[in-house]
């Protein structure tokens, strides 16, 4: 039985990782992106980019395009694994299988 | 342990379908903001020819049709190598568009027009239709594009005299020329 991922189970959480694992392995989305995508604020979406961070879910690359600095995430290989077993899970309980 | 119950768990599901389908659109949106840019701009081009020299408007719309599916072609292999070979989108729009062209001149055929300015209407008119369909998959920009310049299309060959080339240039190609600016910027870029 698969178990629920304390980290990506948060909704926003959820749906940052839903964005990012879309992406073909090694996409990354810009930090204005991905807030449109989530429909997040920033210090909202700044927040849950740590957490996912601190769980390795997720890598954050910071660099300056000109003089504008520039953040951009990518899900990780765990990220992606974590993602696919929560997203087992939930379909488990609708399935019945987890109640 | 966290608890879901059924409601919850369903309405998370609802949420990952929703920004995949948000993400896969955005994602199409700038994959395709070059190609329209593209085809605007050559587009115009074409029609200023058609203009101004008529006498070479035969050569000037081949070269411009060639220049758009050779660029297509660039693009959408740019693209795919980016995405990793994950998204195959771009080829289908230049498949779509080689259809679209052949299907055209196949009702030209059997529906031969009386004018040039018939013709200088009819392909446009095509590949808005291309538009409006794909619109209904890849969203709501395309429908929109495709309608917008099917109805300047209309008002031009209506009431644009013998300007309607000129009218096109800046109907069918600067509409998309800003359409390729706006999925610019809103569009995501791998």
């Amino acid at each position: 039985m698969s178990a629920p991922d304390p980290v990506i189970h948060q909704e926003k959480r959820l749906q940052i990782m839903a964005a990012l694992c879309k992406l073909h392995i090694g996409g990354e989305i810009d930090f204005t992106k991905l807030r449109e995508l989530v429909k997040a604020t920033d210090g909202n979406l700044g927040a849950h980019l740590e957490a996912l961070e601190r769980a390795g879910h997720i890598t954050i690359n910071k660099s300056f395009e000109g003089k504008k600095p520039k953040t951009r995430a990518q899900a990780t290989a765990s990220g992606r694994r974590a993602f696919a077993e929560h997203v087992a899970f939930l379909r488990s309980i609708i399935e019945g299988e987890n109640p | 342990m966290i608890k879901i119950d059924r409601a919850s768990a369903q309405s998370a599901l609802n949420d990952v379908a929703e920004i995949e389908a948000r993400t896969v659109q955005a994602a199409t949106y700038g994959a395709s903001s070059a190609i329209a840019i593209l085809w605007g701009v050559v587009l115009a081009l074409a029609y200023i020819m058609n203009q101004f020299f008529p006498a070479i408007t035969v050569p000037a719309w081949l070269c411009a049709w060639a220049a758009g599916f050779v660029g297509t072609a660039l693009i959408s292999r740019r693209w795919k190598r980016q995405s990793q070979g994950r998204h195959g989108m771009a080829m289908r729009l230049v498949c779509a568009q080689m259809v679209l062209i052949l299907f055209g001149f196949l009702f030209l055929w059997l529906l031969p027009p009386s004018s040039p300015r018939q013709i200088a209407a009819f392909f446009p008119l095509v590949f808005m239709m291309g538009y409006v369909i794909a619109g209904l998959w890849m969203g709501r920009f395309f429908l929109f594009c495709g309608i917008l310049v099917s109805a300047l299309t209309v008002i031009g060959y209506l009431y644009s005299g013998p300007w309607l080339p000129l009218w096109m240039a800046a109907a069918n190609g600067g509409a998309l020329i800003a359409g390729g600016l706006y999925l610019r910027k809103v569009g995501l870029f791998l």
